[in-house]
């Protein structure tokens, strides 16, 4: 393959796995020398290209789903836009400070439940809602009701943040929960996913929280359930 | 009759909240995509906001139009697309400056972040036909083909505005690493 053919291919797509081009590396050091420099180069744009996502965005975008499905209760509807409406503001105020490019915990979260595996997911403790609660008034929160069964409650060192670890119930399989102190250098905001599991994170006021597993019904609704019963003190 | 009244309207209300569960799925697993994608189409932080929140009430409205989960990422690009040209129908807002987008890294502490601002104002500067589809590869992770798809063009097209796109980002900043060397020296 000659050196512009190779050098034209790869700038269209850097992850190429054309065999032609696998080969044309493997037999020239200097092609591969080209290659690796233009994944690194690639890297820098991937990082580039993730801009902050503005704080409170999520809360904007599940409003009109809450105005939609309550239209039998308006006074939960009002509930749950003055609910939004108040998360977002706190939100967007504590958070005015805290949204330049930090790193993305999600996929730290899921790094992580692989690390721990069986011993924190395979936990057959019954931990109360007591329990986790006076574990979770060190990070200023509170869960108001039980939104599953937990089995293991712990805290952990997330990327040099202490954090709590949870592991809950969901309907097909359990999930991780990780509670995470708002912290200058990270954000728990936005998703990731490998071949096994995917985990969304949603800022709260006073922490990010990750949920991570591997079926995406499970992740959703425990995120929602979360947000409708965790409270941060302010 | 009366009991069969109560079961349509506990079906519709079953069907509001999977149609819920559904809409809230894909506002988590695509907002941050969707974003920054809606982003680098507009350069603006204001205006991609405003475009990514039509795009996702339109999505709920016509959420029952979307068959298959597995396509969702490329429907919400499409209406992403049609909202920011509805954009232009309604007013031609004035092109932003580069050096505005440069805003967006207002707390610089890493030399990483002194790179992405300078990467950023480079992809930035790329005109629309040659960002648009290196963006739907870099934040998607788009392969040609879906590119091709998505944007109604030919794949070799694609690939030649790929090639262009990165050659170009590479010339910018082998020349202002070369203005900084001439500086230095």
């Amino acid at each position: 393959m000659d050196d512009l053919m190779f050098r034209r291919t790869l700038y269209a797509d850097p992850d190429c796995t054309d065999a032609d081009i696998l080969k044309a590396a493997a037999q020239d050091p200097q092609k591969q020398l080209f290659w690796d420099e233009l994944k690194r180069l690639n890297n820098d744009l991937l990082g580039a290209s993730k801009v902050p996502v503005p704080d409170g965005l999520l809360d904007k975008l599940m409003l009109p789903a809450a105005s939609v499905t309550s239209n039998t209760n308006k006074n939960k509807a009002l509930t749950s836009w003055a609910m939004a409406a108040s998360v977002a503001m706190v939100a967007g105020f504590s958070l005015m400070l805290w949204q330049q490019d930090k790193l993305d915990l999600t996929a730290q979260a899921i790094a992580h439940v692989h690390h721990d595996g069986e011993y924190a997911l395979g936990s057959t403790q019954l931990v109360s809602l007591e329990q986790v609660n006076s574990q979770l008034a060190t990070l200023g929160g509170k869960l108001l009701a039980n939104v599953g069964q937990i089995y293991f409650a712990s805290f952990c060192d997330f990327e040099e943040v202490n954090s709590l670890h949870l592991v809950m119930q969901g309907e097909k399989g359990r999930v991780s929960v990780f509670i995470v102190p708002h912290n200058e250098t990270y954000s728990g905001q936005g998703s990731a996913q490998d071949e096994i599991y995917t985990s969304y994170g949603a800022d709260f006021s006073r922490a990010s929280i990750i949920v991570v597993g591997a079926e995406e019904s499970d992740i959703t609704k425990m995120q929602t359930q979360l947000r409708q019963n965790i409270q941060f003190s302010a | 009759m009366f009991s069969r009244k109560q079961n349509t309207s506990a079906s519709v209300s079953t069907d509001i909240t999977n149609k819920r569960q559904r809409y809230e799925t894909l506002v988590m697993s695509l907002h941050t995509d969707i974003y920054r994608y809606a982003y680098w189409l507009v350069k603006d932080k204001a205006i991609a906001e405003d475009i990514v929140q039509e795009t996702f009430l339109r999505a709920w409205k016509s959420l029952d139009s979307l068959k298959d989960e597995k396509a969702a990422k490329s429907w919400l690009i499409t209406i992403l697309r049609r909202e920011n040209a509805r954009r232009f129908e309604r007013k031609q807002f004035n092109l932003v400056d580069i050096d505005d987008v440069a805003i967006i890294d207002d707390k610089l502490s890493n030399e990483v972040e002194i790179e992405h601002r300078e990467l950023r104002a480079i992809m930035a500067s790329l005109s629309d036909e040659y960002r648009e589809p290196l963006m739907l590869q870099i934040v998607f992770g788009y392969s040609g083909d879906e590119i091709a798809q998505q944007l109604h063009l030919n794949k070799n097209t694609v690939m030649t505005r790929l090639f262009r796109a990165r050659n170009q980002v590479k010339e910018a900043l082998e020349k202002s690493h070369d203005g900084l060397e001439n500086i230095n020296g």
